[in-house]
């Protein structure tokens, strides 16, 4: 026989069945056992989760508290008492409550006409009566008139009315004194049940404007202390000894013109004004002259110096900001601006300076006479003519600084 | 039998360490975080006070010392305060306006502020009245103008004898110091 021909049955298929679920259950038991044993330790990790969070957070309000108190200490202030944002809120919102009686009284006494006269002010939280007498003035004058003036006069004040809801009349009568006619009325005003706060009318920039004035305040110690320090700083001897020396060896007393002198051709060397290159090496010109004053700390007093070191300035074209100022005064005070002037009178004005420049304390007499005939400060009628005066010097500077 | 072991085993050391843990490590957490809440809100406030006087805001400073109060029994919260009573006395005098009655009333709270009302009966004229309403808001202590009354009647007038100038008029009126109370936020 043909075991092809045979069907292969397995008997103990029961017994197999039966080790299966019994391995079944076995394996469902490890699952549930290790379910168990995962979720303890899921359960244990949480729990140090939680506490790295708590550390977390205890750092980070650590932090924040040294962070603040570090902040606090840098503003160096003792305070006796501690604000917090509710109370700094709570006095915000007694801005709510408001009402700025004193500046109302004000306005309803500007409102109120010369022919009216205020009986009765009577405020009760709620409403505000207003009772007043009015003269009529006019037999023709409406009475009604005059309380409608009155009241489109309160309403049309912003500032007064902003409080208010709405106003009404509560009475009026015509009385009758002495052949006078005299209208007494009573309106109210009642008021708005949320007010609003007059505190936020406040510009931000105002009191940012105050506080940089309080802090400009503030400042302003250091500040001139700093001013002092430059002082200090600029009284300090900028030059060598030796530069003082050579300064003071120049002889310029009696009107000497040092130009060519070994002392001058030393100070400019000296201070490097210039070198024995330049054509104006040795010359006592005026920008040798303005370090010269420099370094002996020689101070224009007297008008006719000042204009004469402006002038001197100017040729070494070292002119200080100030006399820009006074030059854009100048310019502003005189009605003749840069052009106001004729080429001729600048032309001599140049040559007045050009002498000045070159160390002449009076310039040449027909010059001046020409520059005062020319700038009419003097004719030849005046006693004056052909004087160097103040007058003539400050104009010589006006007319130099045009040209500015 | 082996695993149940080792189960129960292992539950017992969980609950164990569980419990451990938490009396170890967490016990105290919690409420160091509440008082380092507590702190930095003290921080805080302190910060906010030095930043308004670094910021030379000097009379929102003045205006908390005055009329902030820290507790309940403040000397700030006292009814009938000599020491407002003499300074409200003071700015009378010095107006010459007439005082007919001072009266301290029952104080109040109303939210966060406390209100110590005084009714006052003066006598003055309106320049007068204005400028001591324009005194009051001007005080350093807060001051509510509840409720005012301003008689200037006819009648005030025609009793008057003098006829030079016209009689002062009859004002009541109701003012209150407000204190504010320290804020628990």
């Amino acid at each position: 026989m043909k075991s092809e021909n045979f069907i292969l049955i397995n008997l103990n298929q029961n017994i197999s069945r039966a080790r299966k679920v019994a391995q079944k259950e076995q394996r469902d038991k490890w699952i549930i056992f290790g379910l168990i044993c995962l979720s303890f330790i899921g359960l244990t990790a949480w729990f140090f989760q939680i506490n790295n969070n708590f550390n977390k957070l205890i750092q980070a309000r650590e932090g924040t508290i040294e962070n603040i108190k570090s902040t606090t200490a840098k503003l160096k202030k003792d305070a006796k008492i501690n604000l917090s944002k509710g109370d700094i809120i709570s006095s915000y919102d007694l801005g709510k409550r408001h009402i700025p009686w004193s500046r109302k009284l004000i306005q309803l006494s500007e409102m109120t006409p010369y022919n009216m006269c205020i009986t009765n002010l009577v405020y009760d939280t709620k409403f505000l009566y207003i009772s007043a007498i009015s003269k009529i003035e006019d037999e023709n004058q409406k009475e009604q008139q005059i309380l409608n003036d009155f009241m489109s006069l309160i309403k049309s004040n912003e500032d007064f009315y902003k409080e208010f809801d709405k106003i009404k009349i509560k009475k009026s009568t015509k009385v009758e004194r002495d052949s006078q006619s005299y209208l007494s009325f009573e309106i109210s005003a009642k008021l708005k049940k949320k007010l609003k706060n007059r505190m936020d009318e406040i510009p931000v920039g105002l009191i940012d404007d105050l506080n940089n004035i309080d802090k400009e305040e503030r400042k302003s110690k250091p500040k001139t202390e700093s001013k002092q320090k430059k002082k200090e700083e600029e009284k300090k001897p900028k030059y060598s000894d030796d530069s003082i020396r050579l300064a003071k060896a120049i002889n310029i007393t009696n009107g000497n013109d040092p130009s060519g002198s070994k002392e001058v051709k030393q100070f400019q060397q000296e201070l490097n004004i210039y070198s024995s290159d330049d054509i104006q090496y040795g010359y006592w010109d005026s920008k040798t002259i303005l370090v010269y004053n420099d370094v002996l700390e020689i101070k224009a007093e007297t008008s006719w110096e000042k204009e004469y070191k402006n002038i001197n300035k100017m040729l070494a074209g070292v002119e200080e900001k100030s006399n820009k100022n006074q030059n854009s005064k100048a310019e502003k005070n005189n009605t003749r601006d840069k052009n106001g002037y004729d080429k001729l009178t600048i032309k001599i004005a140049y040559e007045i300076a050009g002498q000045i420049g070159a160390g002449a304390q009076i310039p040449d007499l027909d010059l001046i006479k020409r520059f005062q005939e020319l700038t009419y400060i003097a004719t030849e009628n005046d006693s004056w003519y052909g004087i160097f005066n103040n007058e003539t010097i400050e104009k010589l500077g006006e007319v130099m600084r045009t040209q500015e | 039998m082996k695993r149940n072991i080792i189960l129960l085993s292992l539950t017992i050391i969980f609950i164990i360490s569980s419990f451990l843990l938490r009396t170890i490590m967490f016990s105290d957490k919690p409420e160091q975080i509440v008082d380092l809440e507590g702190i930095q809100k003290s921080a805080n406030e302190k910060y906010i006070t030095a930043q308004i006087l670094s910021q030379s805001l000097d009379n929102v400073y003045r205006l908390f010392e005055v009329n902030l109060a820290a507790s309940k029994n403040d000397k700030l919260n006292e009814e009938a305060s000599v020491d407002f009573i003499n300074t409200l006395t003071d700015i009378l005098f010095e107006l010459k306006i007439d005082v007919i009655e001072m009266k301290p009333m029952d104080k109040y709270r109303s939210g966060k502020y406390t209100y110590i009302p005084y009714r006052l009966k003066l006598s003055c004229d309106f320049e007068k009245f204005g400028k001591f309403v324009s005194e009051l808001e001007r005080n350093e202590r807060l001051i509510a103008i509840g409720e005012f009354e301003y008689s200037n009647s006819p009648e005030n007038v025609r009793r008057s004898s003098a006829l030079t100038e016209l009689p002062d008029a009859l004002i009541e009126m109701e003012i209150a110091t407000i204190t504010l109370n320290k804020s628990k936020k």
